[in-house]
């Protein structure tokens, strides 16, 4: 059942605007993994410096794509009950785009390599590239950053007027299920990921602005302990955070394919305004081998990061699971994509936790155990729920190719994972541009083996990937 | 605790999930009414959350004890301190105090099965001393950050050769930033 009718034109129009630039990005960023896993394979051979600017882009890139996917759907779908002004989503648009120009020329051209974390002080110690890509590549980052927070208070500011600001963090839930001023859970999940957001997205534009002023005086010394604290805390959290919308719009829309409605009360919203906590804190998790970083939040990036899996299951799963027992849904792309997509959340989930314990981080920390669990997020999480809500607001009809599509992608997509878990379990490390230099000659072999064969898989995710691409859009009619 | 273990630990983790989903997924059919299905539903859920928190409690009070940092070791004293200083693209060790050290160029001879304390870090940029067996079964890591220094406990089990991977990405050669450990 098709029921975008309510949703104004233009609004329809400027929100696939996004989700199509997004979903272009997404495919070039995946050829230039594809690229990385066959120089890791030794099927290629790119010199380190365009390895390493790929890995940048593919990381920065990747990121901003998929929050840019999430920002505009839940923007689509929020569109019954707000009227975020249509000039400033425009402007946003504009700052990612020019950014992410930016970011291309300053990494392809420029050869800016220090990855997507641009870890202080790598980008202004003996690098190979030009000073003038990490000036390119550092006012690129602080547009997108400009760009991301413009929609963030955009469309929070539209909440605040629609229901009032004290009402957005679903406080009033606490006393009562069916407080003065109700909430759709949409709306709750997208206040706490914004306010999230927005906070950490302000230390990113100051962490870059940081690096601005060293570009223009290099005897700037900054703490490095502290920025790394700090890219992190804006890292962690806008990835998450893009998760979340993907959650938010799974509340929203699968009720009307299962007939059940998805209602806001005391439970969500104390789990979810623990998930504010839990996101803001869990970043800690990415220090642990930073024996520097204070003791204390050592701990807590633990205590917080296992603290994040119980709203995530306690309320979403069994909320999702609440929809689907006995409900009648037909397993359609949509709903299944969806429910496909959650299932890959909670993989992902599983992995994080398990790297998450400091104990275990020792051996899995900087492994491809970690590309591993964040690209099960993504790429078999969130991208399933993207997918669904492109072929959602499309008004696409064509099942069948859909299906096929999503069978190809899962199939490929799970194989591609694999290798990335394999790898962590053997212990190769992630971000090398080859194998070849390692004296170990059993773990050189396998990390190359690995990296074959997850080409290969990628391909196959890919090619599921066109297909479904082939999918969206209306059949045209016989009249027609 | 090993790669190992938390590989088959995921797996398991993993094959339980997907076979939640599969039931769930089946579970749909056929319709019922929704009230009382949602009260069955809140009553397993109201479980779960009991056994899931105490997991999680368990967990911690298992794993939380067992973590590196220097605060919360015992006070033994290691047998043997070595200062490591990373450099892009190289590994530099000085020795600090204790027998049976011997540096070369790219090349480090510690005793084997003494308590060897490595003090790691970096004159420029962030690195990662990873240490790994000759079978290239990483075995123990730490950050190497400019301006901090990790302290590194590490005991090689037994006499051979390990080989150090830096597990931080530092640049152009990061990949090849590599050196080697005998222990005798």
């Amino acid at each position: 059942m098709n029921t975008n009718e309510s949703v104004l034109p233009q609004i329809r129009t400027q929100t696939l605007v996004w989700i199509g630039t997004a979903l272009a990005l997404f495919l070039i960023l995946a050829l230039l993994g594809l690229s990385m896993r066959l120089n890791q394979g030794g099927a290629i051979w790119a010199t380190p410096d365009l390895f390493y600017a790929v890995m940048t882009l593919h990381g920065l890139g990747m990121t901003g794509a998929m929050f840019m996917g999430g920002l505009a759907f839940v923007w689509y779908l929020l569109s019954r009950y707000i009227d975020p002004h249509p000039g400033l989503m425009w402007s946003s648009y504009i700052l990612i785009v020019l950014g992410a120009v930016g970011l291309v020329i300053g990494t392809l051209i420029g050869r800016f390599g220090p990855g997507w974390y641009v870890l202080y002080p790598l980008p202004f110690v003996n690098p190979v590239w030009p000073a003038w890509a990490t000036g390119d590549s550092v006012i690129s980052l602080i547009l997108l950053g400009t760009g991301w927070l413009l929609a963030q208070l955009t469309l929070l500011s539209s909440l605040a007027r629609r229901y009032g600001a004290g009402n957005l963090l679903g406080w009033q839930y606490f006393r009562a299920d069916h407080p003065k001023v109700e909430i759709p859970p949409i709306v709750l999940i997208t206040v706490i990921s914004l306010i999230a957001g927005s906070i950490t997205t302000v230390f990113g534009a100051v962490l870059f602005l940081l690096y601005l002023a060293k570009w223009f005086n290099d005897a700037l010394q900054f703490d490095a302990l502290l920025l790394k604290n700090v890219v992190f805390l804006f890292g962690h959290t806008i990835v998450n955070i893009t998760m979340y919308l993907g959650v938010a719009a799974i509340y929203e829309l699968l009720p009307k394919f299962t007939g059940r409605p998805w209602k806001m009360n005391r439970v969500v919203s104390i789990s979810w305004n623990f998930v504010l906590l839990f996101v803001l804190g869990a970043y800690f998790h990415h220090l642990y081998m930073d024996y520097a970083q204070p003791v204390t939040l050592q701990y807590l990036g633990q205590i917080l990061s296992y603290g994040s899996a119980v709203p995530a299951t306690v309320v979403t799963v069994f909320g999702l699971g609440a929809q689907v027992y006995r409900s009648g849904v037909r397993w359609t792309f949509v709903p299944l994509s969806f429910f496909l997509g959650i299932t890959g959340w909670v993989i992902g989930g599983f992995a994080a936790v398990v790297d998450s314990t400091i104990a275990l981080n020792t051996v899995l920390h900087n492994t491809l155990w970690v590309p591993a669990h964040f690209h099960t997020y993504f790429l078999l999480g969130y991208l399933l729920i993207l997918l669904g809500m492109t072929f959602y607001i499309t008004g696409s009809e064509r099942e069948s190719r859909a299906m096929t599509a999503l069978t190809t992608m899962v199939v490929g997509g799970s194989g591609f994972l694999l290798m990335f878990y394999l790898g962590g379990v053997d212990g190769v490390p992630r971000r090398f541009a080859d194998y070849q230099g390692v004296d170990a000659q059993a773990l050189s072999a396998t990390a190359q083996s690995l990296a074959q064969i997850a080409a290969g898989f990628i391909v196959l995710f890919l090619l599921g990937f066109l297909l479904y691409l082939a999918a969206l859009g209306r059949k045209r009619t016989a009249a027609a | 605790m090993t790669a190992l273990n938390a590989g088959i630990f995921t797996l398991a983790g993993v094959l339980l999930v997907v076979l939640i989903a599969l039931v769930v997924a089946r579970s749909s059919q056929p319709a019922l009414p929704k009230d009382g299905v949602i009260a069955r539903i809140y009553r397993v859920r109201f479980v779960y959350f009991v056994v899931l928190g105490l997991v999680l409690l368990a967990t911690l009070a298992l794993t939380l004890p067992r973590v590196p940092y220097p605060s919360a070791r015992n006070t033994v004293t290691p047998d043997v301190r070595i200062a490591v200083t990373g450099w892009m693209w190289t590994w530099r060790f000085d020795a600090i105090s204790g027998d049976g050290v011997r540096i070369e160029p790219q090349d480090l001879t510690v005793p084997a099965g003494k308590l060897i304390e490595f003090a790691v870090s970096s004159g420029d940029v962030n690195h990662g001393f990873g240490i790994y067996d000759d079978q290239g079964h990483i075995l123990t890591q730490v950050q190497a950050m400019p301006g901090y220094t990790n302290q590194l406990r590490y005991r090689f089990p037994a006499p051979g050769v390990y080989h150090i991977l830096c597990m931080e990405f530092c640049g152009y050669a990061h990949h090849l930033m590599t050196t080697t450990i005998h222990a005798e």
